[in-house]
């Protein structure tokens, strides 16, 4: 199992829960665009400005201990829910790998 | 102007940069600096268009505050400004030792505490003085410093391959060798400027701010209205969200230059409160930055850039954009 990504929040569908309701209460302005498709492009339709993908950076953070690299730092890893969850797993089976050592 | 007197204006700028302010930094620092407060006063003299811009500018925005005359001896002290600036950029080289010696730092033992918090620090500036130098003395001084901020002529249409080349070679590579990154530019669609600023400071790095930035089209539904120079101005409170977000302090910096214009003293104040709204913790650092420039209005920039101005919602109308970067 990940290290960040423990207990429910790793499987399935509830990671992508946890960071659409995330993006849907504190980041989307226009309420039209709720519910918030997780195939939703939040780049396109101007959810993710600078300041909102800090915000999202720094709740990935606290919510699952998982320091983004300034090489992951692009707008194409943070375009969609689905994109953001798929690398949250392969960046937290990055750092599993780096902690386990010899795994 | 003409076209054959833009032409020669164009090869004036190439020179002074390529060769002549390259010899000139070389020379005793108030030969160099005398040079430039000349070469200022002939641009003053001979480049009508830009000397009517810049009292425009200062008629409209602080016309109530400045007689005539006045107006007049400022806009003059602005192009001597900008030509000591280039001076300033000259003597860069090595590790900065040669314009070192001529800027007296004041307040940096609260940057000092503030690193020691572990979380970095925002230096929160305007687009005042030597300020990009004055960044580069900090960094050359052994903190380790990135700045968020655009070159104007990356990523602009119908800027040419030549013009980029040109001001990357005289400008931005001798700023680069003194900051830990290549700036943080904040273009229209770079969403990753905040989150890149806050892994700098999670490195317990400086990262700097002008904040009286002219908003982009693309800014301004982020922009809030705040008291400054007299007006209502269009400013971007992104300093206050990216000191709250990341929890590092915010500091005010200003680098003024002195009255033999070789001298200069960058202040660095206490950490700015956060407390509040964005908007009442925003509005101390406009407060400041209204200081600094109140207090020495030949030193900002935007008196060159009326297109700047008119974004800031300083200036109704905006007349012909020449570009600080064709000084």
């Amino acid at each position: 199992m990940p290290t960040a990504l423990r207990g429910d929040e790793g499987r399935g569908t509830d990671l992508e829960a946890v960071i659409n309701d995330f993006i849907s209460r504190e980041l989307v302005q226009d309420r039209a665009l709720l519910p918030l498709g997780n195939a939703t492009s939040l780049l396109d339709t101007g959810v993710l400005d600078s300041l909102n993908l800090l915000r999202l950076v720094v709740f990935i953070q606290e919510r699952f201990g998982i320091v983004v690299d300034d090489v992951d730092l692009v707008p194409e890893n943070f375009d969609t829910v689905d994109v953001i969850c798929a690398c949250l797993r392969s960046w937290d089976g990055k750092a599993s790998g780096r902690a386990g050592g010899h795994g | 102007m003409g076209e054959a007197g833009q032409l020669l204006r164009r090869a004036e700028t190439v020179a002074y940069w390529l060769a002549v302010a390259p010899l000139t930094a070389r020379l005793p620092a108030s030969l160099a600096y005398g040079v430039a407060c000349w070469r200022g006063d002939q641009c003053f003299r001979y480049w009508p268009q830009k000397r009517a811009q810049v009292v425009h500018g200062l008629r409209e925005v602080l016309g109530e505050e400045l007689s005539e005359e006045a107006v007049q001896r400022v806009a003059r002290d602005v192009f001597r400004s900008v030509s000591c600036q280039v001076i300033d950029v000259m003597r860069l080289r090595g590790r900065a030792e040669p314009l070192e010696k001529l800027v007296e730092v004041r307040g940096r033992e609260h940057l000092d505490a503030a690193l020691a918090g572990g979380k970095g620090a925002i230096l929160c500036s305007a687009h005042f003085g030597s300020y990009v130098s004055a960044f580069s003395l900090l960094h050359a001084s052994g903190l380790p410093l990135t700045t968020i901020g655009r070159w104007w002529w990356n990523y602009r249409p119908g800027v040419s391959f030549a013009v980029r080349r040109f001001w990357d070679i005289v400008y931005a590579r001798r700023m680069l060798r003194h900051r830990q990154r290549p700036n943080i530019e904040p273009w229209p669609g770079r969403v990753q400027v905040a989150a890149q600023a806050a892994a700098a400071l999670r490195g317990n790095e400086v990262v700097t701010i002008c904040s009286d930035a002219a908003p982009l089209d693309a800014d301004l539904t982020r922009t809030i209205d705040v008291p400054f120079l007299g007006h209502q101005a269009r400013l971007l409170p992104g300093v206050v969200t990216l000191g709250r977000l990341t929890g590092a302090p915010v500091l005010m910096a200003f680098v003024h230059r002195l009255p033999d214009y070789r001298h200069q003293v960058l202040e660095i104040s206490p950490p700015v409160p956060m407390d509040g709204d964005t908007a009442t913790a925003f509005g101390r650092c406009v407060t400041a930055m209204d200081g600094a420039i109140r207090a020495s209005p030949a030193e900002w920039d935007f008196w060159f850039e009326p297109d700047d101005l008119a974004s800031l919602g300083l200036l109704q109308d905006a007349r012909t954009h020449a570009g600080l970067g064709a000084f």
